[in-house]
């Protein structure tokens, strides 16, 4: 009980102080502010510690139950050792042998991995033009007028296209967009208000007690 | 305090206050008066469905960190992973649980852990198995696709902070799962959510697992809230360009 409230003080005290901070502007609330941001990206940096451990206690105990991913799991690992031995020994993420390692292997493997990016999107879009109600019908002439509108072959089937295109994009994509936006800041604050005002505590033990949290 | 403060500091006295008389509001609020929203009656469904056919539940929580503007996303997607969590320990099973960043990884260890605590019914349960998968946007996507391929995967949830990496995800949980379901609220990911999903949780939908499926009053009221402030925002917006005409 005391932990719990210790902890629920903690959390509202620092977020009303930083929150303040941003409305008030005095040199010493500031400073406490930045200070207490500073000590959360400490923490946040321990965090990731436990991640670390985690992925490799998760890959130790594969590779000892003999699993068929083993290979996998020791690959990572060896990776994992060699590039932080690496960076110890050559002087720290900006060395040139870490560089080395970015440009070389972390890059290409992750422009590799995104590049199927333009294949799936072929496949979502095949799925998504299947038309079976009056939203799917649509979407498709309005997918399909954008993607006339976008290209030169578009203009010259009929000049108006590129500008019915663009009056999609300004006119109901922006609104649109706009009323995903307004929803979301709304459900961010709400979000946001119940942590600071200690309604939402994801930080203390509330399962033995929460009785509004019953199953659906 | 210049003018924009003023306006967020109006705005959030605003809400607070609307957020307490919407809390007391809502007490008396039936299911039935809610607009539904089909990817939470399809998540139900999608539980039952794995513990039916003993296979896993992957629940993937994104990659945002909680000290970064993204933590609000993640802590709604931890509250859609609570009631599948407690869903899945009644029967002695528990996700499988995947994030893409360290600090979300402890919060989502620490919920999974604290449910299969309070709800132990006797039967031998299943140990969580919460890993964290990496930190990078595109290692997080081949980790989740790894999963996804290997592991006897019936439902995968994909609910929380993401980029372009959703729709790797996303493929390759169409072609492997039997039912995916998706959720976020960045609008350049949200094609991809709806291309690969049998339903999606889109914008601030994803805001409101805790009152869909846990029915907590203070989301209730949270929800009575954004409603009015979204409505006063509209009059606003309205009022503002008639002004302006005119004048």
């Amino acid at each position: 009980m005391l932990g719990r409230l210790v902890s629920v003080s903690v959390a509202m005290g620092v977020g009303l102080l930083v929150l303040a901070d941003y409305f008030v502007a005095d040199v010493q609330l500031d400073a406490l502010a930045n200070r207490l941001i500073y000590i959360a990206s400490i923490v946040a940096a321990f965090a990731l510690f436990l991640g670390l451990a985690n992925l490799t206690r998760f890959h130790l105990n594969r590779v000892r139950a003999r699993s068929p991913e083993r290979p996998y799991s020791l690959i990572l690992l060896i990776a994992l050792t060699a590039s932080i031995t690496l960076g110890f020994v050559s002087g720290g993420p900006t060395s040139q042998w870490m560089q080395y390692l970015f440009e070389n292997v972390l890059s290409p493997m992750q422009a590799a991995l995104y590049s199927l990016l333009a294949f799936f999107t072929v496949t979502a879009t095949y799925r998504a033009f299947r038309v079976h109600n009056v939203e799917s019908a649509l979407f498709v002439i309005f997918a399909v007028v954008v993607l006339l509108g976008q290209t030169p072959v578009g203009a010259l089937l009929w000049e108006e296209l590129p500008t019915i295109k663009d009056w999609i994009f300004d006119v109901p994509v922006l609104a649109g967009t706009r009323g995903i936006l307004l929803g979301v800041a709304l459900g961010t604050l709400a979000t946001g208000i119940r942590v600071l005002l200690g309604v939402d505590r994801p930080y203390v033990d509330e399962t033995g007690r929460d009785t509004h949290g019953h199953l659906p | 305090m210049n003018e924009t403060q003023r306006m967020l500091l109006g705005l959030l006295l605003v809400f607070i206050v609307t957020l307490v008389i919407g809390r007391y509001r809502t007490a008396r609020w039936r299911p039935a008066e809610w607009r539904a929203i089909f990817a939470f009656d399809r998540l139900n469904k999608a539980i039952q469905r794995a513990i039916e056919q003993g296979r896993a539940l992957h629940v993937t929580l994104g990659r945002g960190s909680l000290w970064t503007g993204a933590a609000m996303d993640s802590l709604a997607s931890a509250e859609v992973l609570r009631p599948i969590a407690k869903h899945l320990s009644l029967t002695g099973q528990m996700p499988l649980v995947t994030t893409g960043d360290a600090t979300l990884h402890l919060l989502a260890e620490d919920q999974v852990h604290r449910i299969r605590r309070s709800l132990a019914t006797g039967l031998p349960q299943a140990k969580p198995d919460v890993r964290w998968l990496t930190a990078t946007p595109t290692a997080y996507a081949a980790g989740v696709m790894g999963i996804l391929a290997r592991e006897s995967v019936e439902v995968n949830v994909m609910t929380g902070f993401f980029g372009a990496e959703y729709l790797l995800m996303g493929e390759a949980g169409v072609q492997r799962v039997g039912v995916q379901l998706g959720g976020a609220s960045e609008p350049a990911v949200l094609p991809f959510v709806v291309t690969t999903s049998r339903a999606a949780l889109l914008g601030e939908e994803l805001y409101t697992a805790g009152a869909y499926l846990a029915h907590k009053p203070w989301h209730l009221g949270s929800l009575w809230a954004q409603d009015i402030l979204r409505w006063l925002i509209a009059v606003l917006v309205l009022v503002v360009v008639i002004i302006n005409t005119l004048l």
